[in-house]
């Protein structure tokens, strides 16, 4: 803490030594006016200026001394300083003590003496505070002039030469003048802070106080490159805050030089290019730099800019302190010439102008004015023709040129081949024949022509499946369907008979009512499209009605679905868990319908599903039995369905039993359940289910 | 007179409930907005904040040569000894041991012990003017490979999924950082106001192993997060209006929330409130702009042949020409996922004789299609395509438990891998980069996973060292602390 104190007391040296060199100046001005006079204002007033330059010259000799503790300085050059600095203070403190008795004619000190000894102070006064100034800037930087230090020290040169010449040596003529410019005036034999020496090679190789300051292939581990690399606000950091500091080119070349140092008599062409490094510099403009110089243009009329938005034209700057436009008028259809007249207004300033698929035609593109600076103009899918093609020369810049899906022909060839500065041009999907393509390549064999694929070459792909959608799977005495397809313009065509679908079946136009059981197939057509594959789907006439339908046990919550009814619902389900299905683990289904009224029945349709990994089969056996009081039922069929097989695919299946017509109302219906998983099974012996979505009388 | 009575009594008591703590709360609210006013920059503008819109577009430091980015990413890894990076020395090593010096001090994610080398599973030949060397995976492709740059030295430093593919997509291996499309749009805003900045597409809608947070926006305010959009359905889920409710009524209920919204970010001044104005009003733009964008049925049938789509579902093909629309309306960053490159060769899937020739098949022809679209439309030139996985394959077979697997397959390797970009500021036509004669370690220019970010940013516009955030008391950017642009693939 004190001795942070001291050093900052220190630090106030380079300031304060001004105090009494100022006021010295000051004093002896005033004596040399006031001669051999006697006013008694002026005494006084020289009087005050030796007390004043003796407290402050002393003062500022103790901070010196304190500064020169910190070291750091050429020994000779801080002796001579010093003891002048001490002999001027001396000096004054003298002439002070003296000075009312040169006006007394019987003193033995003579004036003439007081004034040997006052020229003799202002010598020494000139000569420590020269040195001083040597101490701080370095020898010789008095006779310095602005122009031979810029062409001794300044690095630009040097760079400029970097990227041509190839022959130079990387540390003289690169790397001694960067420290030149940013380390050595601190690190030079006068000062040598750190008691590090710049100026030269072996200086930098001798490092400083602190040891090496180089680690060759190691920028990172080199303290002359980490100290430059910290943060300014770090105390050793350097260039240290308020000294000129390295830029990032400056900074890049330093640690190009360190990784890639052989010897001091290195060349450039020794080393790898050092424009990659320049790339990722962050202030280094070059590669940033747009293609033409826009120092000229004025940014962009403003109010013409906001009126062109206000119709719907996109306008963007092209990047910051940069005033060209990218400007586009895309995706709309209200173009008029009012806003073609606009763009006069900022013709200067547009870069990109962009009308794709907007309603832009000849006589809109006619009344364009010329735009000097344009360089990429895209007209895809436009109205325009032949004839917008010679407005062509307002642009003498243009480079990029889309034209994609315009009726453009080869007339428009010889307008393409006089645009002598473009660049690429877009013609797929226009008139240019293969014939004019190779005309255009010919003649401007530099011109990028991107013609894109030939569209009869493609593999045509399949349309996807069309969709057969009703309410409901099964009806009672009508029922609405309705076909889509992926794509609202294919043409669906259809049958009913089961008859598989030709483009000349009948063609859907709107939704179908159907009161008898269909086959239904279905196809769908496209232009350019494979034909889908066949969609198909039967739809059943419902039996009879039923009034109530209770089961014997409630099946486990997941598959209660919407409870019995679900299974007179007429919908089918698709998949187990998609709630439409009751099934029954172990268990066997028993279901217990009633009819509205009476009938003569003798067939009826159930339901299920199979899917092994679900541990769900299809029953084992199915019985129907009849009641004639709804109490007592008969057994009046029954039928045995062998194992399930391993390669059996399962999935939804009707099962249909017929018997012999009986005439009732009580029915009941079960289905027998597997119960364990088949002896294939992967987890074979597991208790198994069986499942069913729907049931029909008929 | 008995209700003015009520209203001073109101008054009094309203008053007599002020307390401190309303006062101090009102201080933080205070100091809120004003840290506010500083992030968002409007001090020096003098705008009210209500006017600013985070996504409007913003200018780019420098001249961008891309304006627009359509990043493919193939989530689980593909092998780039099987489709870039031609390895015939490993050939004649095919099924040796593996040296111990490529193994010593390396951990790998499921090898153990000494597996054994493996070849190239695929021939190779080099295509286009460039001779640009591809697998016979990519027939598709090989006739693009002039126009990509085919990068072979890429690395990394996560060899798990998820961990990579957060480092490939926000540069930083753990979660919390926002993605490179958060980063691109929080620095140039958007083109299409209708339409958001940073949409992402997925393959059978099957989220990469990172999860979301590898479209996410970090620390960025949210309206920077990637909006992913379904190619199959509803484009955006929740965007219809609810039935029985029109469009006019939605617009008065959004107009009515915002005015709410706006005096709550008034009082709080915080910048998700401003997120929640501009989504509300963004996803009622959407409502018109996305069923339009997103609708393929509009594309002639050449184009669906040429990406080899399968409408009505959501494969990678359908994904790639819907990244050709959105990128015509101007959407600044367009990310796809597919998925299922995962070739360790533990399942038919995943193995490289077999699901892996099917992915190949399901990216070929579109993605080789997208650089075709692209360019006779005549937008290659400004739209960057970058392609590729988190990571690498190891030049050693998978041995998983130290055992011969059924299928044949490699591990996770982060030494090197490769990836391809094509168009705006890239340049066409080149390989970049050089691994070893076993495809182990890369050898010649280096690429990191930072340095390809600050690439691509540069080809944006952007300078990687000026596009930070702060948070938590330092300054953050997408690169960090690395990043150096690779002036060798720029065009």
């Amino acid at each position: 803490m004190f001795e942070k104190l001291l050093s900052f007391i220190g630090h106030a040296h380079p300031a304060l030594v001004h105090i009494p060199i100022g006021s010295l100046i000051l004093t002896f001005i005033l004596y040399r006016i006031n001669g051999r006079g006697n006013r008694r204002n002026m005494r006084h007033a020289i009087n005050v200026g030796f007390f004043i330059s003796t407290i402050a010259a002393v003062v500022a000799i103790i901070c010196g001394l304190l500064l020169a503790r910190q070291g750091g300085y050429d020994d000779g050059t801080l002796g001579w300083h010093k003891y002048l600095g001490i002999l001027v203070a001396f000096l004054s403190l003298t002439l002070w003590y003296t000075h009312q008795d040169i006006y007394k004619r019987d003193h033995s000190l003579t004036s003439s003496m007081f004034n040997s000894l006052f020229n003799l102070c202002m010598i020494a006064l000139v000569v420590g505070g020269h040195l001083g100034g040597t101490l701080t800037h370095g020898k010789g930087y008095l006779f310095k002039t602005e122009s031979s230090q810029v062409n001794a020290t300044n690095t630009k040169p040097a760079l400029a030469r970097l990227t041509s010449a190839t022959d130079q040596k990387v540390f003289a003529e690169i790397i001694q003048p960067l420290l030149n410019d940013k380390c050595t005036s601190c690190h030079n034999p006068d000062k040598k802070k750190g008691d590090l020496i710049l100026v030269d090679f072996p200086g930098l190789l001798a490092g400083g106080k602190h040891g090496p300051i180089v680690e060759f292939g190691h920028p990172d581990s080199s303290a002359l490159y980490i100290n430059i690399m910290k943060p300014l606000d770090d105390d050793t950091h350097m260039p240290p805050d308020g000294k000129r500091q390295l830029n990032e080119t400056e900074k890049k070349l330093l640690a190009w030089w360190i990784k890639n140092y052989k010897s001091v008599e290195d060349q450039v062409n020794d080393y790898p290019s050092f424009e990659g490094q320049l790339l990722s510099s962050a202030d280094d403009q070059s590669i940033h730099a747009f293609e033409f110089d826009v120092s000229g243009i004025d940014p962009a009329n403003e109010k013409a800019v906001g009126q062109l938005q206000n119709k719907g034209f996109k306008i963007y700057g092209l990047a910051q302190n940069n005033p060209m436009l990218d400007v586009a008028y895309s995706f709309k259809k209200d173009l008029d010439k009012k806003s073609i007249n606009l763009l006069q207004k900022i013709n200067q300033q547009i870069y990109t102008l962009d009308f794709s698929n907007s309603n832009l035609d000849d006589a809109l593109f006619e009344t364009m004015d010329p735009m000097p600076h344009l360089v990429s103009l895209n007209l895809n899918n436009t109205k325009i023709t032949d004839k917008s093609l010679a407005y062509l020369k307002r642009f003498p810049n243009l480079k990029k040129l889309n034209l994609y899906q315009t009726t453009i022909t080869d007339a428009s060839i010889p307008i393409l081949e006089g645009l002598h500065n473009l660049k690429s041009v877009y013609v797929w999907q226009t008139g240019i024949s293969a014939s004019g393509l190779t005309q255009i390549k010919t003649a401007k064999p530099d011109l990028e022509i991107v013609s894109g694929i030939r569209t009869d070459t493609l593999v045509k792909l399949k349309l996807p499946k069309p969709s057969i959608r009703t309410d409901t799977d099964l009806f009672y005495d009508n029922i609405k369907v309705e076909f889509a397809s992926f794509f609202k313009d294919a043409q669906l065509r259809y049958t009913l008979d089961g008859s598989i679908p030709s483009p000349e079946s009948d063609l859907y136009l709107e939704p179908l009512v159907i009161r008898q059981p269909v086959d239904i197939k279905l196809i769908a057509y496209k232009e350019g499209w494979e034909s889908s594959d066949t969609a198909s789907r039967s739809i059943a006439k419902a039996g009879f009605k039923v009034k109530e339908i209770t089961l014997e046990k409630d099946p486990p919550k997941r598959y209660q679905a919407e409870g019995p009814e679900t299974l007179i619902d007429l919908n089918r389900g698709t998949q187990p868990g998609d709630g439409k299905w009751l099934a029954y683990q172990k268990d066997d289904f028993v279901a217990r319908l009633t009819l509205e009224q009476a009938q003569t029945i003798s067939r009826i349709k159930i339901g299920t599903l199979q899917s092994a990994g679900q541990w769900a089969f299809y029953p084992r056996e199915v019985e129907i039995q009849t009641s004639t009081d709804g109490k007592t039922f008969n057994r009046i069929k029954r039928r045995n369905y062998p194992q399930p097989k391993k390669d059996d695919p399962g999935g939804l299946r009707i099962v249909e039993i017929d018997f012999t017509p009986v005439q009732t109302s009580f029915i009941k219906v079960i289905l027998k359940n597997l119960g364990k998983n088949p002896v294939w099974h992967k987890e074979k012996g597991k208790p198994s289910w069986v499942f069913c979505d729907e049931i029909s009388v008929e | 007179m008995d209700e003015l009575r009520l209203l001073q009594e109101l008054n009094v008591r309203k008053l007599q409930m002020q307390t401190r703590r309303h006062f101090l709360q009102k201080c933080s609210t205070g100091l809120g907005a004003l840290a506010l006013g500083s992030f968002i920059g409007c001090s020096d503008s003098g705008k009210p904040l209500q006017g600013i819109n985070p996504l409007s577009t913003k200018l780019p430091p420098a001249f961008a040569k891309a304006k627009r980015v359509i990043y493919l990413h193939m989530a689980g890894a593909p092998s780039q000894l099987e489709l870039f990076d031609y390895k015939p020395e490993l050939a004649k090593l095919d099924g040796q041991e593996c040296p111990g010096s490529l193994l010593e001090g390396r951990r790998f994610a499921f090898i153990q012990g000494v597996p054994k080398m493996l070849g190239p599973q695929y021939s190779f030949k080099p295509y286009g003017q460039s001779g640009t060397y591809v697998s016979e995976l990519l027939p598709h492709f090989s006739k693009n490979v002039d126009d990509a740059c085919v990068i072979k030295s890429m690395f990394t430093h996560e060899f798990n999924h998820a961990p990579a593919q957060l480092f490939m997509h926000t540069g930083h291996g753990r979660l919390g950082r926002p993605s490179m499309g958060s980063w691109i749009t929080y620095g140039l805003g958007t083109e299409n106001q209708d339409l958001p900045g940073f949409i992402v597409l997925v393959s059978g809608g099957k989220t990469p192993d990172a999860g979301k947070s590898v479209w996410g926006s970090g620390f960025l305010p949210s309206v920077y997060q990637g909006v992913q959009c379904r190619s199959e359905g509803e484009p955006v889920l929740y965007l219809n209006d609810p039935k029985g409710m029109d469009r006019n009524l939605k617009g008065k209920l959004i107009e009515a929330i915002n005015t709410i919204n706006e005096e709550a970010l008034d009082t709080y001044g915080d910048p998700e409130t401003l997120t929640r104005i501009e989504q509300y009003e963004l996803a009622f733009r959407m409502q018109v702009s996305v069923p339009e964008a997103m609708d393929i049925t509009k594309e002639p049938a050449s184009m669906h042949a040429l990406y080899g789509t399968s409408p009505g579902e959501s494969t990678f093909a359908n994904n790639a020409l819907l990244a050709r629309r959105l990128a015509e309306r101007g959407v600044r960053f367009i990310q796809l996922f597919h998925w299922g490159w995962d070739a360790h060769g533990a399942g038919r899937e995943e193995a490289l004789n077999m699901g892996f020739k099917d992915r190949c098949k399901e990216v070929d022809q579109s993605m080789s299609a997208l650089l075709t679209d692209l360019k006779q439309r005549g937008m290659l030139d400004e739209t960057l395509v970058v392609w590729g996985g988190e990571f690498g394959r190891t030049p050693m077979r998978e041995n998983r438990d130290g055992k011969v697997m059924t299928w044949i397959g490699r591990d996770h390797h982060t030494e090197c891998f490769s990836i391809w970009a094509a168009g705006g500021g890239i340049k066409g036509g080149i390989a970049y980069g050089e691994t070893d004669e076993l495809g182990y370690y890369g050898i010649k220019d280096k690429v990191h996973i930072n340095d390809l970010h600050a690439t691509l940013l540069h080809c944006m516009g952007i300078d990687h060292e000026k596009l930070t955030h702060s948070f938590q008391g330092r300054p953050f950017r997408l690169t960090d602390t690395g990043g150096k642009i690779i002036p060798g693939i720029l065009a």
